[in-house]
This record gives C-alpha cells, structure tokens and sequence, in this order.
C-alpha cells in the first residue's frame, strides 16, 4: 500500500544559536543591558558633578525660604518656600491651558464650520485668518499681542470702559465684575437642587397627562417659571434670614442701613474748595441728594464738552469735577474678605464713591478704623463684636447687621491710581491666554473641518430629507460623527497648548517654566528643577490624553 | 384591479435644471396623483434620480414650478421645510445615522421637526418597526445589521414622519439579491396601503406589478408615459423599444 504523504524528517533538535525564540530573548537582553548602562553613566556622573560642586542630590531644596515674589497666582508671599513657589507656577500653567483648551475648542469649531460655510465672505474670512495665525509662529503672535496690543492700552486713568460697562481695559489688565459667594450660598444652593427636583417631577407628571388626555401642555415654558419662582424664593428667604455680616459705625452717626451713608457722603463733597473754584451759590445747594450730586456732575461734563467745542479753556470746571468725584466714604476690612465686596459694592450701587482700605487681617483693619481712617469697618458681626469689645469706648461704636444675598456681585470701580475690586486679568495672563487661544485655534479649526468633510454627503441629505434645519443636522448629525476623527488629532493641539504655554517666559507670566527658572537661578538644583518641570507636563499631557481616549472609547461606533 | 386615485399631490411644470452646462433636466412635466405608484425607469444619466430629488429639494431646480401638496418649492425656507415634513425619501446607500441606535435613528426627526413627546415618537416608531418587520433591532446600531435589515430600517425611518408622498431612490441597487425582495415585500405593502410613492428602480417585476404608471426617462426629459403593462408589451416609443430590448436580453 503505497502513502501518499510525503516523507517528513523526525523532528530535529534546533540548535539554540538558530532558534528564534531564544534568540528574541538574547536581542531584548542586550537591549536592557544597554539602556540601563546608559542610565547608569548618567546618574553616576550627575552624583560625581553635584558632589564636587557641593550640590544636594535630593528634593530637600523645595523646603528652603524662596524669597523672591510672585506677581500673580494663588496665595503667595516671599517668605514661602521653593516648593510652594513652584506649586503657584503649575497653578497658574493648568489654569492657563485649561482656559486656553475651552476657548481653543469653542474657537476651533466655530472658524472650522466657518470655513465650510456657504456664505462666501464668511468663508474668505475663515480660511484668511486661518492662513495668517497659522504660519506666523507663536513667540511672534505672543510678542505682537502683548507689547503690540495689551501694553499699548491706556493708562488706568483713562481705562476704556465698552459700552459703558462695569469694565475696565488698562495697562494693567482687564477689570470685570465677579461673583463672590456667601455664607447664604449653599442654602440657596439647595433652594436650586429643591428646584430642580420640582421641576423634574412636575415635568414627569405634565407627561403623564398629557399622554393621558392627547393635549400637548408647554412643559419647558412651566418648568423655567417654577423653576425661577424657586430659586428666587430661596435668593430673598436667604439674603433676608441668613447673615453672619456687619458693619461697625460710629454711633453718633446713626447709621442703621447702606442707604443711610448718603448724606455722610454728601457732607465730604469739598464745598469750600468748590465755591473757591467758583461754584455758584445755587449749585452748592443742590448738592443735597446723590441724584443732584449726578446732575451737578453731569452738567459739568456737558458744560466741559461745550467749552472744548468752542475753542474754550475748561481748566476750572475739570477741576471742580476732579473735587466731586475725590469725595469718597471709606471702607475698612479684611482683603477680599465677602464683608469688604459686600459693601463698596452695595455703596457704588448707590452712586456714593468708595475706597477700600484693606488689610491682611482684621486686628490691623480694626486698629485702622480705631485712628479715625474709616466710615465704616465691614466684617463678620462676630469678628466686629470682637474687636469692638477691646476699643476704650465701646459704646462710641455700634455693629449694623447687614444682610448679604446668596452672592454678591464684585463690581469694579475707579479709585484713585487703581481699579478696585471684581475680577481682574493681568495683562501678562491675557496675553498669553489670547496668543495660545488665537494660534493654537487655527490648526483646531482644520482639524474640525477635516472631520466635518469626513462625513459622508448621504448624512447630510438624509437629515434635511427628514426636514431638520441646518442647525440641528449640524448638532445632531454631522458634528457627532464628525467627533471621531476630530479627537485623535485635537488632543495633540491640546498637548501643544499645554506645554507652547510655558512660551509665557518670554511675556513674564508667572507659569511652571518661568518660576521655576527663578528657582533654578536661586538654587542651582538644575537637574532636579528640570525633572520637576518634566513629571509636572507629562502628568497634566497624560491627564489630558486619559481623558480624551475615554471620550474617543465613548464615542466610538458600534459595528458589528 | 381599478385604484381609484385622489387629487394631484404633485405637479411639475417645465423643470429644468443644469450642472455648470451640463443640462440635466430638460423642461419635465407631469403629475402624480394621491395613492399612485410610480416607478421611474431610465438608462444611466438620464437623469431620473436628479429629478426625484429635485422634489424635496435636495437638488435645486433652476427653472420651472414644482408644486408638492399644495405648496410651491422656492426658495422661501419655510415652504421648504413643509415639503420635507409631507415627503419621506429612501436613499440607495441607506444613510442610517451610525452614531444613533435604530430607535433614535427613527425617533430622531419626529421629536426635533414634528416636537412629538419621546415616548410618543418610540411608541410610533416601534409601529414603523413592526410594519417592516424587525421590532426586534430596535436597540441595535445600524452597524449591526445586514443591508437589507438596514434599508428597512431606513423606510421606517422615512415612515415614522407620517409621510404623505415616500421617494424611493433606486432602493434596491445596494443590496445582496437575497436582501432585495424583502425591501420589495415592504414597499408593495405601503403600496397596498394607498402610500403615494415614487419609486427609481431597475427591479422590472416590481414595475410591473405594484406600479400604476411607469415613466421612463432619457436625456433629462420623459420620453414616455404608459401603463406598466403596455409600457412592457408595447412601447409607443422607439427609444424605449430599444432600453427594454438592452435590459431584457437576458
């Protein structure tokens, strides 16, 4: 019987020096055995280097006194270490990515979708900015937005204020009103949450109903009006019940409430010096009300604005107006503290003109105020009490309850040399923020409209054969499938952001990079400064990348 | 079988339509009526599919009136978005919406453009699934399914909007032959409902017996107009002698 397979050899022994398994292990060995050599000289030589220079090898450094300041950022003062020092710099590094990468995102789409659009001047417009920001590299952009742009602003005195609103652009940054929260707050908080349950039961039963009785109920517009009722309900219940705030008056003043300042005010406006200056009689006394000290102000300007249109010399009517706005109430507290905010705030609201004396603490506040330097010394009615108990004549003060709402609007206002309070950006952190933004945006918006033109046409045709207007086939349709080819490469831009931001050193923001040259100079630990540096980026670029690929995982298509 | 047909839902008078110079549609006229079948046959680049997409707008007619359900295609974006509400379209390639699950590929237009509550558009929508016969997919994504399952799904979708007029264009043409008959089976039931439909397909058995009327297209115009069966047996035309003669050589 003859086989018909063919003749196989037994099998042989594989001489190790051929037998591939073996010889991947020898490969990956000596791979090993190389790079750890090379780690090895190098550590050996910084530990020889660092010993002959005196240098300490560990991180002990970070605990050392820095004694150098920082000019923005969290709490900070010189007296803080290295470590803290450094600490403020990443702060401030995540805080300008993290701003950038939002308004990068909103930036990218926007230019992006742009760029596509029918509309051929949008479009043009698009694809130019795209074509300039783009192939100008970033220092340049950096440089031309700071010295180019924000250092060319007016001075504070002049602060630009668009459209009359509580902001101010200066050389010294962007003043805008914040919001401040208050004790009230996380009961107000809860008022929302007690709202927001309503709603969602009330919206679950108007649903019932109205699968019950076919009649469509307008649910949305039901829901907002209960809603706002709520929460509004929760706003005065809680400003009117809840306060821990106060403010130390001299009693003789017979101060019961804000409003009560008005005249106190009134009776600082310089009449003397006005009537000196050549003030009518008349117009003196009708300084008697803030909406009269308004009208007064207002006719000086308006007679100014005359004079200068007819040629005129209006030197002595700035004058009297720089008099009336130097009247001012001055009010005394901790720095920053809700006490302080709450109540220039309230005052300004008023039209009474407001300086902030604040110090880091209240003893030092409450001692200002003891001098006679203040009208007013605001704080909580314990701390108040406090320090009203140590004065040699108690009695010569009495504490006000104030009543604050849930947050307290932080307006911003002129004050001498200075925009005090609300938010402020400093023209370095704007800068930098607007320059990443405005590069880095560029290559976003090609990313999207790459995604965008990823979708295929038949997408598009069967949203609007199914009638959804063109914003809703772009929300709901093209950008979500647009999302998967856009995330890959968006988070490389987002990684880019992160780390052209330490380009800050060349404007002096204070970020990681920029601090920690400080750092550096001061202390001569290089090596551990620059591993530093390099751990803090490849935490936040790994912090980033892990959550955009669980986003990309989330998002991801479902095939069979 | 004597279908008593409605009133005319659409009317197209002097339709033309260029691409740069290339000029596409050549003046069509004509009418379908409410609860007619119209399947629409044509060599390639006749110019049949332009033209059924020119019925919602999907293609931009440059000269000539088109008037669906009483309201006339312009360029006012309201009468537009009426016209797209009234008429469903079925595509070649399906276009299911791969990012949504089948449901909420259904869903989607009644609870955005119609405003239905969601539990009223699932409760339609899974009417719609069960009319063409895979409730069961209902949380699939299109991915998951076969081509065929996927074309159904894409009338259902088309269906949930209550349409008044269905557009088919060449439904079948992207599907395995064993998937073809079960999108014909669905649409011969619309058919049977009294659903007005227009329908671009090379699937002659379905001309010939669904159909009301066949119109056949060439070099952008309609050259002829007839009932499937003359149309089949006795062409009035010589060019369509002669498109029947190349496609039933076989």
């Amino acid at each position: 019987m003859a086989t018909t397979s063919p003749k196989i050899n037994p099998p042989a022994k594989i001489p190790f020096w051929r037998d591939i398994r073996i010889l991947a292990i020898i490969a990956q060995s000596i791979f090993m055995a190389a790079v750890l050599a090379g780690f090895a000289w190098l550590i050996s030589n910084f530990l020889a280097n660092a010993e002959r220079q005196g240098l300490s090898i560990g991180f002990d450094f970070l605990r050392i006194t820095a004694g150098f300041d920082i000019a923005e950022g969290i709490d900070y003062s010189a007296t803080d270490t290295f470590g803290r020092a450094l600490w403020v710099g990443t702060i401030n590094t995540i805080r300008v990515s993290l701003l950038g990468i939002i308004l990068t995102t909103i930036t990218g789409i926007l230019v992006g979708i742009a760029r596509l659009s029918n509309n051929w001047l949008l479009g043009l417009i698009a694809g130019g900015y795209i074509e300039i920001i783009r192939n100008v590299p970033l220092l340049v952009v950096l440089y031309f937005i700071y010295f180019g742009i924000v250092l060319q602003l007016p001075s504070v005195d002049d602060s630009v204020q668009p459209f009359g609103l509580p902001i101010f652009l200066n050389q010294r940054g962007i003043s805008f009103p914040g919001l401040t929260a208050t004790i009230g707050f996380p009961i107000w908080l809860a008022f929302i949450v007690l709202a927001t349950i309503f709603v969602m039961i009330l919206w679950t039963i108007q649903s019932r109903q109205e699968e019950q009785t076919g009649k469509s109920i307008n649910k949305g517009s039901t829901a907002i009006v209960s809603f706002l009722i709520i929460v509004a309900i929760g706003w005065f219940v809680t400003g009117s019940f809840v306060s821990d705030q106060g403010m130390m008056v001299a009693t003789s003043r017979n101060i019961t409430e804000f409003k009560d300042y008005q005249s106190i005010f009134l009776v600082k406006i310089d009449t003397d010096a006005l009537a000196e200056l050549g003030m009518s009689k008349a117009l003196l006394n009708q300084l008697d009300s803030i909406s009269e000290y308004k009208g007064v102000k207002e006719q000086l300007y308006a007679e100014i604005n005359a004079l200068e249109t007819d040629g005129g010399d209006p030197t002595v009517l700035q004058e009297q107006l720089k008099i009336l706005d130097s009247a001012s109430l001055t009010v005394c507290g901790e720095k920053d503290s809700i006490g302080v905010i709450n109540a220039s705030s309230r005052l300004r609201r008023l039209g009474i003109n407001v300086k902030v004396k604040d110090e880091k603490s209240m003893t030092k506040a409450s001692a200002n105020y003891a001098k006679g330097n203040c009208d007013l010394l605001a704080g909580t009615q314990s701390q108040l009490a406090a320090e009203r108990s140590v004065f040699d004549a108690p009695d010569a003060h009495t504490v006000v309850p104030v009543s604050v709402t849930p947050m307290v609007v932080n307006t911003p206002a002129p004050a001498g040399f200075n925009i005090q309070g609300g938010g402020r950006i400093s023209p370095e952190f704007a800068a930098l923020l607007f320059g990443l933004v405005l590069y880095t945006s560029t290559f976003a918006a090609e990313i999207v409209r790459a995604g965008i033109l990823s979708v295929s046409k038949g997408q598009s045709e069967a949203a609007r054969a199914l009638g959804l207007n063109e914003g809703q086939r772009l929300r709901l349709i093209v950008l979500p499938q647009a999302m998967r080819v856009i995330i890959p490469p968006m988070t490389s831009q987002y990684l880019n952001l992160t780390k052209n931001s330490s380009l800050a050193v060349a404007i002096a923001y204070p970020d990681l990079v920029s601090v920690g040259n400080t750092v550096l100079n001061n202390s001569g630990q290089a090596v551990q400064v620059i591993i530093i540096f390099m751990t803090t980026y490849l935490s936040i670029s790994l912090l980033i990348s892990a959550f955009l690929n669980w986003y990309n995982k989330k998002v991801a298509l479902v095939e069979r | 079988m004597v279908k008593e047909l409605g009133a005319p839902v659409i009317v197209c008078e002097d339709v033309h339509k260029w691409y740069g110079d290339f000029h596409a549609l050549r003046g069509v006229n004509t009418t379908v009526r409410e609860g007619e079948v119209v399947v629409i046959l044509g060599p390639s680049g006749s110019g049949k599919s332009t033209w059924i997409r020119t019925l919602n707008r999907l293609e931009e007619h440059q000269r000539g009136r088109i008037i669906v359900h009483g309201t006339e295609l312009n360029n006012d974006v309201r009468n537009i978005q009426e016209i797209r509400r009234e008429v469903g379209m079925v595509f070649q390639q399906f276009n299911l919406f791969p990012h949504l699950t089948v449901l909420e590929n259904i869903t989607l237009a009644p609870i955005q453009v119609r405003k239905w509550s969601r539990d009223r558009a699932e409760e339609e929508g899974m009417k719609q699934l069960t009319r063409v016969k895979i409730p069961e997919q209902a949380s699939k994504y299109p991915g998951q399914l076969s081509g065929g399952q996927q074309q159904r799904v894409a009338i259902a979708r088309a269906l949930a909007m209550q349409p008044k007029i269905m557009l088919f264009d060449e439904p079948t043409s992207a599907l395995d032959p064993e998937m073809i008959k079960e999108v014909l089976d669905v649409m011969q039931d619309l058919a049977n409902d009294g659903m007005t439909i227009l329908a671009v397909t090379h699937e002659m058995g379905f001309a010939r017996n669904v159909a009301d009327r066949v119109i056949f297209f060439d070099e952008g115009n309609i050259v002829e107009e007839n009932k499937p069966n003359t149309f089949f047996s006795n062409p009035r035309e010589e060019r369509s002698k002669l498109f029947l003669q190349q496609i039933l050589h076989h």
